[in-house]
């Protein structure tokens, strides 16, 4: 019996055990996730910083880039409480819930196979793949979707009445921007027929980027993310001028560090999310390897986020829920109905595989 | 979707949960509470809290919620028709996102849209 244990083996072994290779796929993409919560963190205090004029953090580390492990560090060492008018046993949950949905979400997209596909193709690089299947649009903006529910429990268990807005300024959200991502997802899915988003990448590689052939679809989808990600324009769930902190005021300590580290997740997978169905995903003109086309993409996609909260005011509630019901709605259903012509349209002319 | 679909969510939820689970819990053992009742009383500008916040909300988010219900299940019954376009009729989704739109419209009309 060969009781040598090699890399090769390793990986025959781990390639045998379903269990094992989709929890080795699992942690590829939160280390993948955990790189791309820190850059975004990073880009979001400097580049917000630089727009307003301000410096941002300059003392700790280089540029001030050891300054977000000197703040984990001091989330996680905070003492522990709980409100008492809190529900304690929700109000201790909300941050492990809100985590592993926004981690969940990260299933669909393709990071997996940009990894896999960095090995030697003797391996099977394709094994190693848990995004393709065919649903996964669907069941990521399932797990997506979940997040303003967690919110709503969150601020209502917290005990506090800032919280208990924001978490049902959070509902209100979800209600009103919910159908319109939808209706403009289901523009993309018209055009490649596909809920798969491997698949719907692949498409994109033969035709334009669907950006471009479903235009009013993208704007839509890019509005109602930022809303779903509750970014500003439309953080009302925690407008700081208004409501303190909003729906997490009432957390801290390690609590408070799990809340903020499933937004940046969550807005890491929409970002990841609009890249793969408007932007053409791992696809790019240059031979760089596809993971470093997906991340940059990405990245660059939330650097836009950014820009627009350092650009945009905050909407009031009602501005919200009118542009989300009286515009978003109309545009993204009209237009998702009049996708199959441009389709055809399209494949005449050759812009649609 | 096959069955190894189902575990790939399964570990995805496992590890995250896990971690989340760790990271909030793990660092419990080395922190001591001191619990005053200024500390445990819900942030209220520094003010003394006044009365619970256990309060009725906004008859509003009532209307939204139900328009949303319904609405979402159009939005559920256009997921087959997006991706199956070319080989079914087109009739019942039309309708069904029309009669969504005219309801918006009505909903406008009437002002209950309206944030009072």
């Amino acid at each position: 019996m060969n009781t040598q244990i090699t890399l090769t083996g390793i990986i025959v072994f781990i390639e045998r055990n379903v269990y094992l290779r989709f929890l080795l796929v699992a942690i590829v993409a939160f280390i993948i996730v955990s790189i791309g919560s820190l850059i975004e963190l990073y880009i979001e205090r400097k580049f917000w910083a630089r727009i307003m004029s301000r410096y941002g953090p300059t003392e700790v580390g280089k540029f001030g880039t050891l300054q977000l492990i000197a703040d984990a560090v001091k989330f996680l060492v905070k003492e522990d409480f709980s409100p008492a008018a809190a529900d304690k046993t929700i109000y201790n949950l909300v941050p492990v819930f809100s985590v592993t949905v926004s981690f969940a979400s990260l299933l669909a997209i393709p990071f997996d196979y940009t990894v896999a596909s960095l090995f030697p193709s003797s391996l099977h690089p394709l094994t190693f793949v848990a995004s393709n299947f065919d649903p996964s649009l669907l069941v990521a903006f399932g797990f997506f979707a979940l997040e303003p529910l967690i919110v709503l429990f969150g601020g209502w268990a917290a005990g506090g009445k800032y919280t208990l807005i924001g978490g049902f300024r959070s509902a209100a959200q979800l209600i009103s921007y919910e159908i319109p991502l939808v209706l403009s997802f289901l523009s993309v899915v018209v055009l490649t027929q596909s809920l798969n988003l491997f698949q719907i990448i692949q498409t994109q590689a033969h035709s334009w980027p669907f950006a471009v052939l479903a235009f009013p679809a993208f704007i839509t989808f890019t509005v109602a993310l930022l809303a779903e990600l509750e970014r500003t324009p439309f953080d009302l769930t925690e407008a700081d001028t208004e409501l303190v902190s909003g729906w997490n005021t009432e957390y801290g300590g390690t609590k408070f560090l799990l809340v903020y580290l499933s937004e940046y997740i969550r807005a890491f997978a929409g970002s990841a999310i609009l890249v793969s169905l408007f932007l053409g995903g791992w696809l790019g003109p240059a031979p760089i390897p596809p993971l470093i086309w997906l991340f940059l993409k990405t990245i660059i996609v939330f650097t836009v986020l950014v820009w627009i909260r350092a650009a945009y005011p905050r909407v009031r509630i009602d501005q919200m829920l009118a542009l989300g019901w009286r515009i978003l709605i109309p545009v993204s259903a009209v237009w998702l109905v009049l996708t199959p012509f441009v389709a055809h349209v399209a494949m005449m002319h050759g812009a649609l595989a | 979707m096959a069955f190894v679909e189902n575990i790939a969510i399964l570990m995805f939820l496992f590890l995250g949960g896990a971690l989340g689970f760790a990271a909030e819990f793990i660092p419990r053992l080395f922190t001591k509470p001191r619990p005053t009742p200024e500390k445990l009383a819900p942030f209220e500008s520094g003010e003394d809290p006044v009365g619970t916040a256990r309060i009725r909300f906004r008859i509003q988010y009532y209307i939204y919620a139900v328009a949303f219900v319904a609405f979402d299940i159009v939005v559920a019954l256009a997921i087959p028709w997006a991706v199956g376009w070319g080989y079914v009729y087109w009739t019942p989704i039309i309708l069904l996102l029309a009669v969504m739109l005219a309801v918006v419209g009505y909903y406008s009309a009437k002002g209950d849209l309206e944030w009072i």
